[in-house]
């Protein structure tokens, strides 16, 4: 009996599925491939599928949630980064920024020790990057649910000790839930033990005349949230993040945006300065032209994250905080 | 005699066999002057490293380890003092290390295999995939359509991104370095730690990219920068060396190739084939295959 040729899409390589996906599983141009259009020789494979044979399971690369922080941050120097705003403001994209200015060595000398988040930060960045096959950089939605935390050690730069990095990620609805009822703030477990907290202000909102007095509205409501809560903003350093700027360049007035942006800085600090100093930076995480470089302004944030805790004196000596590392873990305790 | 296992690591085709396969046919045939010399024959089969030098030999591309599983090669070789070392290490498929890194499990086969104190690491030099960012291929696909415009003068302003087109994030897209740095770190922590570990840091295809002018540490610093920074910030755990290995010098013949390629030609003219190997180890170049084994043996890393 004549013999069938392969099917063009075979390999002789019983575990690549180009079949499925088209690709070659090593990697290689299909016509490069040795084994590409030929059937695979499975007389020797056992009858069991592969699914029964033992494994050992190693450690997850994923988010971590917050009970997973503690054992990080006993182990070395640690700064705890809340990043909070609403939805599409960049929180994802500003730490996607992070993580992809470390792989170009361009974050001002900090440099990469460990990261047990590395698939969290590889999917933060899939798609601004090539590899997604979109053609505009775009960051998937944080889901709902409690926050979770990418994580890096950072040596070198500011850093002048091994770091642990933890960045608070919360999906943006849950922020514009507590601009509507501030007692939702102190659900927030990353906000109670943050050596700082970052606040997004959405630069392409801000740059818009019909969103930009209620993304001002909503600034102010968050730091009044804050402010009647004590424990969560006293002696914290805060950031005030413009994000999208190079969209902000895009409009016709992109001065006013800045003036705009430098403004809310000085009211908040006018409104709240009694109890944190809030610092404004401009940022660009994930710009979609040329007008401004990747992680724009991004280590300028970074170099203030690492700043040890103001008035860390002033805190302890307040009545009934106890140790800081405990009220993380009361707060954890609180939110399980 | 000193009984010492390697383990060699990399990822699906990262030069792995092709290397054992030269280094076999150099113990061997001692055409050359090595460091670590060949001693006598192992007890039992050596037909897997009889069959990949001959592939080598006669210039052909190796099969995929994937395809024949785990094979544990057993050397029985003299170090420059003349004491008799016994080196064993496994040729693993990089399939086994990828999954590893993508899907956070591994047989408990492997983990025996991997728990010397003394790596391996192979990184194909011509095929490092670094990040890359839809921004600047934007910029590339713009200055492209720029140049055909001016001459077909054809509007591409109107291109909308299709849902179909898009790809999901799978852990196997992740840049070559964060792949090898996630792989790093599994193996400096449980369940698969055993202490500080030496790390002969690899690139294969050197001649690939031989015209960077670039030393196999400075190679590492400019194309693999997050590993370099693991590398240094972690020296307390990895001793590291970097080597560049041609162990073919030039491609080679497919199974089904009809006509011989040129790379395949000019590597069989050689009268002694071991003259088809390169090895880079800062400002030296040599042949001797047996150098980053030799330097793995020299001093335990533990102290």
């Amino acid at each position: 009996m004549e013999m069938l040729p392969a099917p063009a899409t075979s390999c002789a390589n019983p575990m690549c599925r180009v079949s499925a996906d088209g690709k070659c599983i090593e990697g290689l141009q299909l016509t490069e491939c040795s084994q590409y259009g030929r059937l695979p020789d499975l007389s020797g494979m056992p009858a069991e599928s592969a699914m029964e044979k033992p494994v050992v399971h190693l450690p997850s690369a994923q988010l971590l949630s917050v009970t997973e922080l503690p054992i990080l941050l006993r182990a070395s120097s640690s700064q705890v980064i809340a990043i909070i705003g609403p939805t599409g403001s960049g929180k994802t994209s500003l730490i996607a920024a992070v993580y992809d200015l470390l792989q170009l060595s361009r974050l001002n000398g900090a440099t990469y020790v460990a990261s047990s988040t590395l698939h969290a930060f590889e999917l933060a960045c899939h798609d601004a990057r090539a590899q997604s096959r979109r053609t505009t950089p775009y960051t998937v939605r944080t889901r709902r649910g409690d926050v979770r935390f990418y994580h890096v050690d950072l040596i070198g730069g500011v850093f002048d000790t091994r770091t642990t990095l933890l960045l608070g990620d919360r999906a943006g609805e849950e922020y514009e839930l507590a601009c509507d009822d501030a007692s939702h703030f102190d659900d927030f477990a990353e906000l109670h033990r943050a050596d700082c907290l970052t606040i997004l202000v959405d630069g392409k909102k801000l740059a818009d005349t019909k969103t930009r007095h209620n993304t001002i509205n909503n600034v102010t409501l968050t730091f009044q949230g804050l402010f009647e809560r004590p424990s969560l903003l006293t002696g914290r350093r805060v950031a005030l993040v413009l994000t999208k700027w190079d969209e902000v360049l895009a409009v016709e007035d992109s001065a006013r945006v800045e003036s705009s942006f430098n403004a809310i800085v000085e009211r908040m600090n006018g409104l709240f300065g009694s109890q944190a100093t809030v610092t404004g930076f401009i940022v660009a995480a994930s710009p979609h032209g040329d007008s401004v470089s990747l992680g724009s302004g991004v280590s300028d944030l970074v170099e203030f994250w690492s700043q040890r805790r103001m008035a860390m004196a002033k805190v302890l000596s307040s009545p009934n905080t106890g140790r800081l590392f405990d009220h993380f873990d009361a707060a954890v305790e609180s939110v399980l | 005699m000193t009984e010492t296992s390697i383990v060699i690591l990399g990822l699906p085709a990262s030069g792995k066999t092709t290397y054992l396969a030269a280094l076999w046919h150099v113990l061997m045939s001692r055409e050359l002057v090595t460091e670590l010399k060949f001693d006598k024959l192992p007890m039992g089969d050596v037909k897997y490293l009889n069959r990949i030098a001959e592939r080598w030999r006669d210039a052909y591309v190796q099969g995929r380890t994937a395809l024949s599983g785990t094979h544990i090669v057993k050397l029985l070789l003299k170090d420059p003092s003349g004491e008799a070392v016994s080196l064993t290490f496994p040729d693993a498929p990089g399939e086994e290390f990828r999954d590893m890194w993508e899907l956070r499990q591994c047989e408990p086969s492997i983990i025996e295999h991997i728990r010397s104190e003394r790596v391996v690491l192979f990184i194909h030099a011509d095929r490092i995939e670094a990040p890359r960012w839809v921004v600047d291929e934007n910029r590339v696909i713009k200055r492209l359509e720029k140049a055909v415009d001016q001459v077909t003068e054809d509007d591409h302003s109107n291109q909308v991104e299709g849902e179909s087109d898009i790809v999901d994030w799978t852990p196997k897209l992740a840049p070559t370095q964060v792949q090898l740095v996630g792989l790093l770190q599994l193996l400096a922590g449980a369940p698969l730690t055993v202490g500080p570990r030496r790390l002969a840091v690899v690139f294969s295809a050197w001649d690939l990219v031989a015209d960077n002018m670039l030393t196999p540490e400075q190679f590492l610093a400019v194309n693999l920068p997050l590993l370099d920074q693991f590398l240094r910030n972690n020296a307390n755990f990895w001793d590291v060396k970097c080597y560049g290995i041609s162990a073919q010098g030039s491609k080679y013949d497919k199974d089904d190739q009809v006509t011989p390629c040129a790379g395949a030609i000019k590597a069989r003219e050689h009268d002694l084939p071991s003259n088809r190997i390169k090895l880079v180890d800062g400002a030296e170049t040599s042949s001797d295959l047996t150098r980053p084994l030799n330097w793995l043996l020299e001093k335990s890393a533990s102290k």
